[in-house]
């Protein structure tokens, strides 16, 4: 069943990286952020799985996960967001987060090899933060990025809780190592379809009508 | 072994659990972000229904005293123009009947001569009432000053006017709109207010022209809905809304009344 998710969640990431890089050349510079962020999740998730198939542990990748997607969504909703404290906010999280993960790194470089509790809640709340500025931001004005944003929004509330267990799931047996990436994959796939969604009422549109 | 699963088995509990809870928390701040949005746009839909309501009110005020200035035209030409035109044709015709004595015909081509200038007098009287020669040739300042003099002239009512600042003729479209405003204001304070002394001054400020009016007449209770929209005032507002000015007024009953607007 993990297997099952986990291949829709490819499957629809793989979709939305086409129909996004389709749009790419006529839209703004924040859509261009986002297809960039689906493009480096893409790749990390492909190699975390050649990584496992060649019997090699892939946890490192995770790293690279979360603080790509840290830096990636920032700049996205740097992008986004045009109140002057909310970007302020946002560069001083991005500076402080990451020269925080920098020093913990070279104190620690043994937490390199498993899931690094602090950066998974720091890099996910910091987002979350962003994506309810975006939210409020939205209240009186006409919607950019929604279902994007409420994606992001479920998929990090929901999924930070099980990379944070992420060290103790390990440590259980297998029958219930599964059950947080089940969860976690499924997650994934109900946030690819918000992605997608947003495609499709937002942007497939206006790729027709300039094509026409 | 045993215990470990069931210990195992109340880990993933706990997993699923706070996980499922974080879930619906962000789901709990999406609805409220959703139901929050759709409660401001219709709140703010509202508001803009009241502006356009509030904008037909103005256009429909226009047109009524378009309208209503239209029908005071209309009588101004019949009652002083078209009677005293008529009475002149009547009189042009019997000149051509016969056997007229001399004596006759002095009195009837009098009779017309007199006639003709009463109604040429009358027509400069209801051309300069739509817009005074003065005004349109010499600006603001002046077309006060003999608006002034006219409400003076009446012996009713004691002007006081005082110009501190000078007027560009260039801009004498907007000044129209000023003239008016004044003339709206006086013409309530002599019919509805009863005033005997009406002060006019006009100040500049940070580039921006003041007038201040005031008068001694009865005024009237701001509080009183049915006082606020007026014809007059409407008409007042749409002048002020073209000149981007704002407009005060203050008013109590037997306190007379004092407007502040700029432009």
């Amino acid at each position: 069943m993990l297997d099952l998710f986990i291949k829709i969640g490819y499957l629809v990431l793989g979709l939305n990286f086409v129909v996004f890089a389709m749009c790419f050349s006529n839209q703004g510079k924040a859509f261009r952020i986002f297809t960039v962020y689906i493009a480096v999740i893409g790749v990390i998730q492909i190699a975390s799985r050649v990584l496992s198939s060649l019997g090699m542990g892939n946890l490192f990748l995770s790293h690279f996960y979360f603080i790509a997607q840290f830096i990636i969504l920032s700049f996205f909703y740097l992008e986004l967001l045009k109140e002057k404290y909310q970007r302020k906010i946002i560069k001083l999280t991005l500076i402080l987060v990451l020269s925080f993960l920098g020093i913990q790194y070279t104190i620690y470089p043994k937490l390199f090899f498993e899931f690094n509790l602090f950066e998974i809640f720091i890099t996910s709340f910091s987002i979350i933060i962003f994506s309810a500025f975006h939210f409020y931001n939205m209240l009186n004005e006409k919607k950019e990025f929604y279902y994007i944003n409420m994606g992001i929004l479920l998929y990090l509330f929901g999924s930070t809780i099980l990379f944070l267990v992420g060290n103790l799931t390990v440590t259980l047996s297998r029958e219930f190592t599964k059950i947080p990436w089940i969860l976690n994959a499924l997650f994934y796939v109900f946030y690819q379809l918000f992605v997608l969604y947003e495609w499709k009422k937002s942007f497939s549109k206006k790729e027709l009508e300039t094509n026409l | 072994m045993k215990a470990k699963a069931i210990y195992e088995s109340d880990v993933i509990e706990i997993v699923i659990y706070s996980c499922v809870a974080f879930v619906l928390m962000g789901l709990v701040l999406i609805l409220f972000f959703y139901f929050s949005r759709k409660k401001i746009i219709q709140k703010e839909l509202e508001k803009k229904d009241l502006e356009i309501q509030y904008q037909k009110e103005l256009l429909s005020a226009v047109i009524i005293t378009q309208e209503e200035e239209r029908k005071r035209i209309a009588q101004d030409l019949h009652d002083d123009i078209s009677s005293k035109l008529n009475i002149v044709s009547l009189n042009s015709h019997l000149l051509n009947s016969p056997n007229l004595s001399e004596n006759d015909i002095v009195e009837i081509t009098g009779n017309i001569i007199n006639l003709t200038t009463k109604a040429l007098d009358n027509s400069r009287k209801i051309a300069h009432g739509l817009l005074p020669p003065v005004l349109d040739k010499f600006g603001l300042h002046a077309g006060v000053e003999e608006l002034c003099i006219e409400y003076s002239s009446s012996k009713a009512v004691q002007v006081n006017y005082e110009n501190k600042t000078a007027f560009d003729i260039a801009e004498n479209d907007r000044h129209l709109h000023v003239f008016r405003i004044l003339q709206e204001l006086m013409n309530n304070s002599l019919r509805h207010g009863k005033a005997t002394v009406i002060t006019i001054l006009f100040e500049e400020t940070n580039n921006r022209k003041m007038c201040s009016y005031s008068d001694n007449g009865i005024g009237f209770d701001q509080t009183n809905n049915k006082n606020q929209k007026g014809l007059g005032m409407k008409n007042i507002e749409s002048r002020i809304a073209f000149l981007n000015g704002s407009f005060t007024i203050d008013s109590a009953l037997n306190k007379g009344i004092r407007a502040v607007f700029n432009f």
